[in-house]
């Protein structure tokens, strides 16, 4: 996958990054009083699914879709672009309207800046067309060119605050875990005695665009996207700034001195007192059971750039080794392969996550750390998986503070690896005396493989039949195949007793469907 | 009373190419190759993220700019399709076009024809586009796709017995139709299995052994289709395969409801055995013992107000068993009637005087929800949470299109997905949320 240019459609099963809407829509979604208007098709309100599920959204996310249809293929879908962009004017009167490219106006090759222009006269809100290619572009350099646009657009002069004062890049809906993040560095800061002036875009007004210069150090958190702004940033403002992903004890040290180096803080005793042997970090580096349970064990990491780059420094931090470490942001290659160069056996890019999957089969890693994608190839091929990037799905939106940043995040991923990889004692009794028979959710995996793999469910299963075997005829056996594995059992037997007890001495498709209404009416709460 | 409304809106809903979701698992040995934009294969992973088969039977071919000026895409598709044999020997590839094919005017159907022979089995093209489908209609395409794959005639080794069926010699009629071949019952529809299973059984406890399904899982083994046959749809959202199979097949096309809901599946019952001239007695006494069985879950909806914001084309027929269930339906929004295919549904609704929303405008949707005050909305997966944080207790509209839905048997579990929103947020009042006061 990926643009050489030359070569033409690609056979992809798996995106690794986003679309250009996507990353357009994280931005502004992640804004106050900023309203996206998506002229595309129907199923370009998908948007709005990643919001609402992954982000369980409590409000309808700013999103109206500026329908492309056949009336608008025939017609031209000028006025219905226009007719939309007014209602979300008069409705929602946001302070700035989004009108976002999709693959789809890009190939009717719509100049949606010229409509911006004429209709921008009569709407209240600014209106704001971001300058990116939906078809080509992909989700993080579709952010890079959005959040400096959008700075370009909004950012005066400010004096500066008093205090030595950063402004946060990055934080944004659907990052993995980056609100957690974002909570994280700021109680870092606080504990430094640095103020956060702003953080963009999430939780950002225009206001707060407009008020970006008052700080006097720009942070930009993760490397994918957000350096552009801040170097417009220090061309026009003078504005200084660092791009670092905090993770594990040395990157987290070279952000905090970076810093402190800055506002003229002293940072070492900080440092110090969260690596201090009394310190949950050093306590369980240092402790026993991870020389048994960690010490030489083999890891792979595949992720995103930041995320890869952090986790293989952290590895090796609790004495873990990183046979490998890739990372599919392909524009990042050569700073990808110096950032980790010695630190991993292997260094690479690759965007196609077959090659992954095969790779990982081989390796035979001890624990696998890497996105959804590989959590599915370390499934099956029964490897422990912990996920450290995107893409992620709903289990990478928790709950309760989860970051991946700093010192906190640090001890998370700690426990994270610790329940997640094949502990010391066990592992030399599992040696001794070989596996035990397999659990439940073992069962269930290699079950599953086979009822994907050849969709031919098991007999009847005659061990758990029970006293008095009763027969099942051709029909029935048929209908009970068609039921999902890993309730079978428990409907095969229902089906029995519900038989035996009314003196049934054959099950036929008559008693199943019986005792499927009889015991299904009886559960009344709905569990399925 | 009128009471289709057109608000040519936008609403929230699935791209047609989901349907890959049902139909990769329901048609054996094939394969699903959506051509489309990284846009297409982020939202399918998106979409159906929950369920995501990580290396499964579907897959994009991505178009990357050079493909948007060659003259043909024949040789890049063929690349593609060749890695998917290699990978996976299907026995059948579905080459699936999407908005941008539609809009760059690329003829698949061309390549997908070329490839066929190139290959030696069928390539099919489908048009999924998402420009006038919505999210169901994916399946009619890939089944009008598969119709030269059913045969017009029966093969020559057909059983003897088949010849002189005594099922359909009825009345006044016996004599002329005796003479003629047998006219052969098809049912339409990607459901599964067992709902197949259930429905044929039913059917022969009527007096109709012999009940064929299209599409079969396996593409070899495709029913008749021929003047001869009597087809009735299980989806109501199979127009254009339903079109063809009228005009190319002369086949007769029953105008029921759908088998959804005890009444749905007592008319469509009833439905095919005057067809066929069979005793429809039974069926009375089935439906009673269907709508018996319900019993603890119609006391939950009776009475309550249930909203359909429209989104996978069941909304008609589901409406229907609603008011069935003495459910007043406040709202039956739906993308798109097929006024001909839906025609027994429609006057149904029309008597028990439901308001029917086509292309609904969400705007407009809201407001009206404030005014009717809904005990359930059923909406598309895109709007639940944000409804239910503004004090609605939702449905998940594709949860129906996953769900065993059609006939008796399952009836119990259509129900279910109407019951289970209503006695959760009942349970959650009772511990604990009542407190929280939105909840009311």
């Amino acid at each position: 996958m990926g643009g050489s240019g030359v070569a033409g459609m690609k056979l992809a099963y798996w995106m690794y990054e986003g679309t250009a809407l996507s990353g357009i829509t994280r931005v502004a979604g992640s804004m106050q009083k900023v309203h996206t208007v998506i002229h595309g098709p129907q199923g370009d309100g998908y948007v709005n699914v990643m919001y609402s599920m992954l982000e369980r959204f409590h409000t309808i996310p700013p999103f109206t879709l500026s329908t492309i249809g056949r009336r608008e293929m025939a017609q031209g879908s000028r006025a219905r672009l226009v007719e939309t962009v007014r209602r979300v004017d008069a409705q929602h009167q946001p302070d700035v309207i989004v009108i976002t490219p999709t693959c789809s106006s890009t190939l009717l090759q719509e100049d949606l800046l010229a409509v911006a222009r004429t209709l921008g006269k009569q709407t209240k809100a600014k209106l704001i067309v971001p300058n990116v290619n939906a078809f080509r572009d992909l989700e993080h350099r579709a952010m890079d060119d959005f959040l400096t646009q959008i700075v370009a657009e909004f950012a005066t002069e400010q004096p500066k605050t008093e205090q030595f004062s950063v402004n946060l890049i990055g934080p944004s809906y659907l990052g993995f875990h980056q609100l957690h993040d974002m909570q994280e560095i700021r109680s870092m800061l606080e504990s430094l005695g640095v103020a956060v002036n702003a953080v963009i875009p999430y939780g950002a007004s225009i206001k707060t665009l407009q008020e970006l210069t008052k700080a006097h150090l720009n942070i930009c958190l993760y490397h994918e996207y957000g350096q552009s702004a801040c170097e417009l940033l220090k061309e026009k403002f003078g504005i200084d700034y660092i791009v670092a992903t905090p993770i594990g004890i040395r990157l987290t040290s070279q952000f905090v001195k970076a810093i402190g180096e800055r506002a003229g803080l002293p940072v070492e005793s900080y440092i110090r007192q969260n690596l201090a042997p009394s310190g949950t970090i050093a306590r369980f580096t240092k402790s026993v059971d991870s020389l048994s349970a960690l010490f030489g064990k083999r890891a792979v990491v595949f992720g995103d750039y930041s995320h890869a780059v952090g986790m293989t420094h952290l590895l090796r931090e609790i004495g873990v080794r990183v046979v490998w470490a890739g990372t599919y942001m392909k524009t990042m290659e050569k700073a990808f392969q110096a950032s980790i160069g010695g630190l991993a056996d292997e260094v690479f890019v690759c965007d196609d996550f077959q090659e992954i999957s095969h790779k990982i089969r081989d390796t035979h890693p001890d624990i696998v750390l890497g996105t959804q994608m590989e959590r599915h190839s370390a499934a099956r091929f029964n490897f422990p998986c912990i996920v450290i990037s995107s893409p992620a799905h709903i289990l990478n939106f928790p709950l309760f503070p989860a970051p991946v940043l700093g010192y906190q995040g640090m001890t998370r991923m700690l426990d994270t690896i610790n329940s997640t990889i094949k502990l010391g004692l066990e592992e030399h009794l599992v040696n001794m005396f070989g596996e035990d028979s397999p659990g439940m959710g073992e069962e269930d995996t290699a079950q599953e493989q086979v009822a994907v793999t050849s969709d031919m469910p098991k007999a009847p299963d005659k061990t758990t039949a029970g006293e008095g075997e009763l027969k099942w005829d051709a029909e029935a056996t048929k209908a009970l195949k068609q039921v999902p594995f890993f309730v079978r059992g428990k409907v095969q037997r229902n089906t029995e007793n519900y038989a035996r007890e009314r003196g049934y001495s054959e099950v036929t498709l008559e008693v199943i469907y019986a005792a499927k209404a009889y015991f299904e009416s009886k559960s009344n709460q709905g569990e399925r | 009373m009128e009471r289709v409304e057109r608000e040519n809106g936008c609403f929230h809903t699935f791209c047609p190419i989901a349907s890959v979701a049902w139909l990769h698992r329901k048609i054996k040995d094939s394969f699903f190759l959506i051509v489309g934009t990284h846009t297409c294969a982020h939202f399918i992973q998106t979409a159906l993220d929950v369920m995501v088969y990580a290396h499964s039977r579907f897959g994009f071919a991505v178009l990357e700019e050079s493909d948007l000026v060659s003259a043909s895409p024949t040789e890049e598709l063929g690349k593609v399709v060749q890695q998917v044999v290699d990978e996976w020997h299907p026995k059948v590839i579905f080459v699936l076009s999407t908005c941008s094919v539609d809009i760059l005017k690329m003829d698949l159907e061309v390549s997908c024809k070329d490839l066929s022979t190139r290959f030696g089995f069928p390539v099919l093209p489908a048009s999924t586009s998402g420009i006038d489908r919505s999210f169901t209609q994916g399946e009619d395409a890939v089944l009008h796709a598969l119709l030269p794959f059913v045969p017009k005639e029966a093969p020559a080794v057909e059983p003897v017995e088949e010849k002189k069926p005594r099922w359909f010699s009825f009345g006044k009629e016996s004599e002329k139709e005796k003479a003629e071949p047998a006219r052969n019952l098809v049912l339409i529809g990607a459901v599964t299995d067992s709902t197949i299973q259930q429905l044929q059984w039913e059917l022969k406890q009527l007096g109709l052994p012999k009940v064929d399904v299209f599409p079969d899982g396996d593409i070899r083994k495709m029913p008749v289709i021929n003047e001869q046959t009597v087809v009735v749809p299980l989806q109501p959202y199979l127009n254009d395969t339903l079109a063809t199979i009228r005009r190319e097949r002369r086949a007769k096309v029953l105008s029921t409801v759908f088998p959804i809901g005890p009444d749905g599946t007592a008319r469509f019952l009833e439905a095919i055995c005057l067809e066929f001239g069979l005793d429809t007695s039974r069926i009375k006494e089935k439906e009673a013992q269907a709508w018996r069985d319900l019993e603890p879950q119609l006391q939950i909806l009776r009475g309550k107000k249930i909203m359909f914001l429209g989104d996978n084309l069941l909304e008609l027929p589901l409406a229907r068993f609603l008011t069935s269930c003495d459910v007043q339906v406040v709202e039956a929004g739906t993308p798109y009637i097929h006024s001909k295919d839906l025609q027994q549904e429609l006057e149904l609704l029309k008597e028990r005087d439901v308001r029917i929303v086509e292309s609904p405008d969400f705007t407009k949707q809201l407001q009206r929800m404030q005014e009717y005050k809904p005990d359930l909305v059923v909406a598309g997966l895109g709007i639940c949470n944000p409804l239910e944080a503004m004090g609605f207790t939702t449905a998940w509209s594709i949860e129906f299109t996953f769900a065993q839905i059609h006939g008796f048997v399952n009836a119990i579990d259509l129900i279910k997905l109407f019951t289970k929103p209503l006695l959760k947020r009942q349970a959650l009042m009772e511990h604990g949320w009542a407190e929280a006061g939105w909840l009311e």
